[in-house]
């Protein structure tokens, strides 16, 4: 089911569905048996122009128009889904920056963007804080060349592989767990370390390790916007657009199991009833079900995100008139994010049933190392507990129904993650 | 109900009054037409040099920048900042006819304008 899209939605849904089947689909399997980091992915990705769909026309980009990010990645993931959460974590990097990088960090950090030459990755996580982005424990200190910074992120996707990680970190040693700056660092730094190699059981590609930043001097040149603004400038232009892509993917992979299913009870043909297994009541009504919960997904997903463009790009005026601090409590209050977060918990708990289903009908065949299906089945699982983890949006999502003001307007929730 | 007419004055006063409101008009210059769907009602804000700088009743001169229309009652709370015109735009109680930049600097303004 498409719901409407306008042309260059269109254009960038073709652009990205060939980049996936072409490209990206060929290297999967290889991919994820051996950890390979998705190189050679993002450099197509790049080429075909989709590094900065979300970059204002002004700087080379295509507008502030998430629904073509959302569906772009949600076509990238049917090919290789760690190539896509790549992308994902490197696209919500991108407007923080715009919004409040000066008329020289604009023209060395989001023009080559546009252009495909840089791959940034965003790394804000911590060992005391897990999913809670209100409270972070490392922090700036300021010296006479820029500041030096000591912290120990937990998750980078694109560790040892972007060119720049966004980090936030406290403004200072005495600033409040949620009072951040953001600074852009550069990965050729030495003192940027990322620590062991990526091991996991699914979206084994997409090289997620912690990154230490061990007594890391970055030039004020690198800070973007000014001290203590980094938290209404991630949830403003980070958080949204990340869930938003984040359930894109998770969308697109849960694409892609259903059609391999689909594929497969087609062509299994059993030996005593000479029929498919497509001819079966039973099959048919499996693949109703994961159809009935892909579309509904998707009808939401690409609703909110209409919404959530509009409102990006109303804040993005409000940023760039020095107004983002003034109005973002006003922007809490009107609940955007929830619907963003709603978005995020649909996705990512909906691929979890439509692979096992789809699972399910491949059967044992599926079950064998390297089906694409046993693939996208690991690839799945890390939706519900990356951060924000499910459990914590539903806490928050819970919250603001009863009336109850954001966890970081209200201090701690409690310790999760 | 609110008097649109007066309603309008009010909100220029307070938009010239705001600095951080002009901040926003930095640059955009345009013709917004307010149009009442239940009544004869038709207003011409003319914008120029980071100030509301005029109000006219009846349509614009010229073909309007932006073009707003909905009922008097929600016209009126939006000018008066009781309803986020956002939010009436995604429920479907106003339509904004013009480009989506203008549009979208003119939600900008109404929320900074009665938040600040």
């Amino acid at each position: 089911m498409n719901v409407g899209l306008t042309l260059q939605q269109g254009r960038w849904k073709a652009t990205a569905r060939r980049v996936a089947r072409e490209i990206l689909a060929p290297m999967a399997s290889e991919i994820d048996r051996e950890g390979k980091f998705v190189r050679a992915g993002i450099e197509a990705i790049g080429k075909n122009g989709m590094m900065g769909l979300c970059i204002p026309q002004e700087y080379g980009g295509q507008g502030i128009e998430l629904l073509s990010t959302v569906i772009a990645t949600e076509e990238l993931a049917q090919g290789c889904a760690s190539t896509a959460m790549c992308y994902v974590m490197h696209t919500c990097a991108i407007l923080p920056i715009v919004a409040a990088a000066s008329p020289e960090q604009l023209e060395k950090f989001i023009r080559p963007v546009a252009e495909g030459k840089i791959l940034y990755s965003v790394s804000a996580s911590e060992p005391g804080s897990g999913a809670h982005l209100w409270h972070v424990d490392s922090y700036a200190e300021k010296n006479a060349g820029g500041y030096v910074v000591n912290a120990f992120k937990s998750w980078a996707t694109s560790a040892g592989e972007s060119d720049y990680y966004l980090i936030p970190v406290r403004s200072s040693a005495t600033a409040s767990a949620d009072e951040l700056t953001l600074f852009l660092v550069s990965a050729s730094d030495p003192q940027v370390q990322p620590v062991g190699k990526w091991d996991g059981l699914g979206m084994r590609g997409n090289s997620s390790s912690p990154v230490k930043f061990n007594n890391c001097h970055i030039a004020a040149s690198q800070r973007i916007g000014h001290e203590g603004i980094g938290f209404p400038l991630l949830i403003a232009f980070n958080v949204p657009v990340y869930l938003l892509a984040l359930s894109g993917l998770y969308l697109g992979l849960a694409q892609r199991a259903r059609d391999v299913a689909v594929e497969h009870v087609k062509k299994r043909i059993h030996a005593d009833t000479k029929n498919p297994l497509a001819n079966l009541g039973v099959v048919q009504r499996y693949i109703a079900e994961l159809d009935c919960d892909i579309e509904a997904t998707r009808a939401y997903l690409y609703e909110v995100t209409r919404i959530l463009s509009y409102l990006t790009s109303m804040l993005m005026e409000l940023a760039k008139a020095d107004l983002l601090e003034k109005i973002v409590d006003r922007f809490y209050q009107e609940d955007a994010l929830l619907i963003v977060a709603k978005a995020k918990v649909m996705a990512t708990e909906m691929v979890l049933r439509v692979v096992n289903k789809a699972f399910q009908l491949c059967g044992g065949t599926g079950y064998r190392r390297g089906h694409e299906i046993e693939r996208l089945y690991r690839d799945a699982r890390a939706g519900t507990f990356m951060a924000p983890d499910n459990d914590t949006l539903r806490e928050i999502i819970g919250r603001r129904a009863c009336g109850l003001p954001y966890p970081w307007q209200a201090g701690s929730m409690g310790a999760k993650g | 109900m609110p008097e649109l007419r007066g309603t309008l004055f009010n909100f220029k006063d307070l938009v010239n009054k705001n600095s951080s409101v002009r901040k926003l008009l930095v640059g955009w210059e345009p013709l917004i037409e307010i149009e009442a769907l239940d009544g004869d009602e038709r207003y011409t804000l003319i914008v120029r040099d980071c100030n509301l700088e005029e109000i006219h009743e009846g349509p614009a001169q010229q073909a309007g920048t932006v073009t707003v229309r909905g009922n008097k009652q929600v016209l009126s709370e939006i000018f008066e900042g009781k309803l986020n015109p956002a939010q009436a735009l995604i429920d479907g109680q106003i339509e904004i006819y013009g480009q989506e930049k203008d549009m979208i600097k003119l939600d900008a303004l109404t929320l900074v304008l009665w938040d600040v």
